[in-house]
């Protein structure tokens, strides 16, 4: 196996340690949509799409919303949602998708944020049905790209 | 439905003692059984015991910046005060240098990183061209010259003393040392040079570059805990005199009060400082033009900065020819302390406007908040670090960018930065906490205060802490770690220590013990542990003492487990008083009746024709009995039961007073106040504030009763989201749908933007 290098430096003071991204899904019943909402490390999403936009800043350049969304739904799998927005606070933004779906809530989800980035991402997954939570917390990491969701 | 209450002179007592404790574990037992026993060293009431005692280390220092091959090169004198009871044969220092020790324990134990994507700075310290960082340290000798054997354990020397240390007795020796400042690109850190390509010149952050006494105290003995890190610094105080030789060219900022401006600042510079000192707004010492027209010169010579400080346990300084200075004398109580930056010109335009502002701002709030400032001067330094304190001067990163426009995020994170570090004087360097072991009882605390100061800035400040909504999401997450975890085994420092900390604090304040009790409180802490050594057991008793308060409960829920808020509200059954007067009981009885439900079947049966229409004969007296008629038999029975009651007590029997019993579920684990908000159908609301102690015998479920006249429409737990309960869905009675994250930014994203329909408008016109 060959080795990458990339660049980059050892995290500084005061900056986080922890690889981490929360998405809640919502199945909208009435609407037959899926809303999620990601939560995300700014200085994470940042880095990431500085590698083709190498001043991108994420409450300052237009285009960082479309970029977000974008990576956002691909990470996820979920090709055709529609991006709402962005929400860029001081160290974390959400991202708001929404997907119709005409079949029903998906049966089974891919989360591949930051995976292959971060070797310690961590990625949690939460199911709302009609805004209830159906179930505890669905772990994602680096190994386990891939689960069945129960709605 | 409404249930009828049927009251009796025993009920209440035997019902209350009926009642089963549930839970397996008490949440309010007391912490005895944790804390460390009190003692003539440290009360119960977490004040320092009338035999408290700390050792003291002063410093005579002669440092060499050397800007050609980027060396630090120094010669100390130290002298150690034996304060202890006890008798000393060696002593600890600290060389935190050494982490940068090609061999050192935090190179090798760090884990493996993501190998796809192999970081380049990992990647160097597996190759020929690590950084070797690590201390050379000369011979260790008496004031009589004598060289004394020393050990080096990693980040740790111990030196043996000639003889034993009697308490009371001092020892002093001498100490030389050099090593390689990191480039901060390469190999970031607490300390560190920044070189600037496009000039050639470099801006250092100097510090942890001596030798240091590591701290001997009654709780760990001596604390040389490796250092691997993240566990930061526990160290003595002292006084220092340190004599700083740079280029000639260079401005140097330090911890302590310069001595000698004569012999290094130019007579405009002093002349700058005389008029800043009385300044009502910062005054440039050196330019932004002057800083950058001292970049293209080559230095002639050297020149040495004396610096002397007093009671402080550390000593940092920055230098370089980069730096443009400002400064103004801020008037505390009578005494002028000098408010100051230094920043490079690439810092501007964000650092001549917002630095020094937020210096002083930081000392009007902690000041009030926990005592006054004890130093003459406090500085910070834009450079390579992202954000690290010492004694007076804290160094701090954020920059616009090369064309001089900034993000809002960086200039609210350099003013937070500012007030973080500057606020690190009170935490730890005045209460100088054991940060090698709690990380969270220096940045808890300053981040709790840093909070503070923020919502004074301006309004609406964007505090990325603060709120208790703010940390659901981290104490929601699996595989955090208690508050009370040691410095280096922290999973997410951040959230944990820094986050987690100040927000159980803003609780502790706000809404379990109220601001005035609180503050009281957190002042005699501070007060109490000015240039003391306290310990968490010190914090947590002090508090409570002073506020006469048991808070055992919030320290074992918040500080020593990963357990949540989440208060659901379950039933709500509306009770009423059964006064057993048939005049009274009977009609209500009829209402509730007539007021039932009439089945479906009931409903198709009743247009049947019935035999008794063809049949009248077949009615009776009971066809004709009216069920709810008082009966004289009933009217005497009600007689003779109320004369068991005085008259006083026959007053109770109000049949109007409703009373709602009102189930809660302990979902998420911690035990907190209860906050519910009550609306009734007249529309008015009530807020009852109920003290955690509601959970003591059943921290799983519980039933509050609300007596009231009125009737209740709706109930809302923690209205204010002062609690950070996790789940605010079930927060409702009735439940109500809560609008999600999602619909709100949506709804919000469908809004008419007044600023952009009002541009269009002036376009058009």
């Amino acid at each position: 196996m060959r080795l990458l290098l990339v660049l980059g430096v050892c995290a500084a003071v005061g900056a986080h340690t922890f690889h981490y991204s929360r998405t809640e899904m919502n199945w909208n019943t009435a609407a037959r949509t899926l809303e999620v909402v990601v939560t995300l490390h700014a200085d994470d999403i940042e880095a990431q799409l500085r590698k083709t936009h190498r001043q991108l800043e994420l409450d300052r350049d237009k285009e960082a919303e479309g970029l977000v969304c974008g990576y956002t739904a691909r990470a996820l799998g979920l090709g055709g949602a529609r991006c709402i927005g962005i929400k860029v606070g001081k160290d974390s933004v959400e991202v708001y998708l929404e997907m119709g779906v005409a079949g029903g809530p998906p049966a089974r989800l891919t989360n591949r944020i930051l995976v292959e980035e971060l070797a310690d991402q961590r990625n949690d997954v939460e199911l709302k049905k009609d805004g209830r939570y159906t179930g505890p917390r669905i772990q994602f990491n680096s190994s386990e790209t891939k689960k069945d969701l129960r709605w | 439905m409404i249930r009828r209450l049927l009251l009796g002179a025993l009920f209440v007592s035997l019902h209350l003692a009926a009642q089963n404790k549930k839970s397996p574990i008490d949440k309010f037992r007391q912490l005895e059984e944790i804390l460390p026993t009190p003692n003539d060293y440290r009360t119960a009431s977490g004040a320092p015991g009338h035999k408290y005692w700390q050792q003291r280390a002063d410093y005579d220092i002669d440092v060499e910046l050397d800007d050609v091959n980027q060396t630090i090169i120094g010669r100390a004198t130290i002298t150690y005060h034996n304060n202890s009871p006890d008798t000393l044969t060696y002593l600890w220092l600290q060389l935190d240098q050494n982490i940068w020790e090609p061999h050192s324990d935090t190179g090798l134990t760090e884990t493996a990183p993501d190998w796809k994507k192999f970081p380049l700075p990992t990647f160097r310290r597996f190759m020929d061209d690590r950084f070797d960082g690590g201390y050379q340290i000369g011979p260790v000798k008496d004031a009589a010259g004598t060289e004394l054997h020393k050990h080096i354990n990693r980040t740790m020397m111990r030196v043996d003393l000639p003889g034993p240390l009697a308490a009371g007795k001092s020892f002093v020796f001498t100490i030389n040392w050099d090593y390689k400042i990191n480039n901060s690109k390469r190999v970031s850190g607490r300390t560190g040079a920044e070189f600037f390509p496009k000039d050639g010149n470099w801006l250092y952050e100097i510090a942890q570059w001596f030798p240091r006494m590591a701290a001997y105290n009654d709780v760990n003995g001596w604390q040389h805990k490796q250092f691997l890190g993240t566990g930061e610094f526990t160290l003595e105080f002292g006084n220092y005199k340190v004599r700083i030789t740079a280029p000639n060219d260079h401005v140097v900022a330090s911890t302590g009060v310069l001595q000698n401006p004569d012999a290094v600042l130019t007579a405009a510079q002093r002349q700058r400082l005389a008029t800043a000192r009385t300044a009502k707004k910062p005054v440039m010492i050196v330019t932004e033009a002057e800083a950058t027209a001292n970049e293209k010169n080559k230095p002639t010579g050297k020149k040495t900065w004396v610096f002397h400080a007093d009671n402080v346990r550390d000593f940092a300084f920055a230098s370089s020819r980069k730096f443009a200075w400002d400064a103004q004398g801020h008037v505390m109580n009578g005494k002028t302390i000098m408010a100051m930056s230094y920043y490079p010109k690439e810092g501007n335009p964000l650092w001549e406007r917002y630095s020094t502002h937020a210096i002083i701002h930081t000392l009007n709030i902690y000041s009030r908040y926990t005592f006054e400032y004890p130093y003459p001067v406090a500085i910070s330094v834009n450079g390579p670090v992202g954000g690290m304190e010492y004694p007076m001067i804290c160094f701090n990163g954020p920059r616009p960018k090369d064309d001089k426009t900034y993000s809002a995020r960086t200039k609210y994170g350099l003013i937070s930065v500012v007030i973080h570090e500057v606020g690190h004087n009170y935490f730890p360097m005045v209460v100088n906490n054991d940060e090698r072991q709690w990380t969270w009882l220096d940045e808890g605390l300053n981040s709790f205060l840093q909070y503070l100061a923020e919502v004074e800035w301006e309004d609406n400040y964007p505090s990325r802490r603060g709120e208790p909504s703010k940390i659901v999401e981290y104490m929601k997450g699996e595989g955090h770690d208690p508050i009370m975890t040691n410095s280096e085994s922290i999973v997410d420092l951040g959230g944990n220590a820094y986050h987690k900390t100040e927000t159980a604090l803003n609780i502790l304040r706000e809404t379990v013990l109220g601001r005035e009790r609180f503050d009281f409180a957190f002042k005699e802490y501070a007060r109490r542990w000015m240039f003391k050594r306290p310990m968490p057991a010190d914090f947590f008793r002090t508090m409570e003492d002073a506020s006469g308060t048991d808070l055992d409960w919030f320290w074992r829920g918040w500080f020593y487990t990963t357990e949540l808020v989440d208060i659901s509200i379950d039933e709500v059954k509306q009770y009423q008083v059964d006064t057993q007067n048939p005049d009274i009981e009977k009609p209500i009885s009829k209402k509730e009746k007539e007021a039932e439900p009439v089945t479906l079947a009931a409903q198709r049966n009743k247009p049947l024709r019935k035999r008794v229409e063809d049949y009248p004969e077949l009615i009776d007296f009971y066809n004709k009995y009216e069920e709810f008629t008082v009966l004289p038999s009933e009217k005497k029975a009600f007689e003779g039961w109320v004369k068991q009651f005085e008259e006083d007590e026959r007053k109770l029997f109000d049949p109007s007073m409703n009373f709602y019993s009102v189930g809660l579920k302990n979902l998420g684990g911690l035990v907190m106040p209860v906050i519910l908000e009550v609306e009734f159908s007249d529309g008015t609301r009530e807020e009852l504030r109920i003290a955690a102690e509601i959970w003591r015998r059943n921290n799983l479920a519980v039933e509050k009763i609300i007596a009231t006249r009125k009737e209740i429409k709706s109930i809302v737990v923690d209205p204010h989201l002062e609690t950070a309960d996790a789940d605010t869905t079930n927060n409702y009675w009735p439940r109500r749908a809560v609008k999600s994250k999602f619909t709100i930014f949506k709804e919000d994203r469908d809004k008419v933007n007044p600023m952009r329909e009002l541009r269009s408008k002036d376009a058009s016109n």
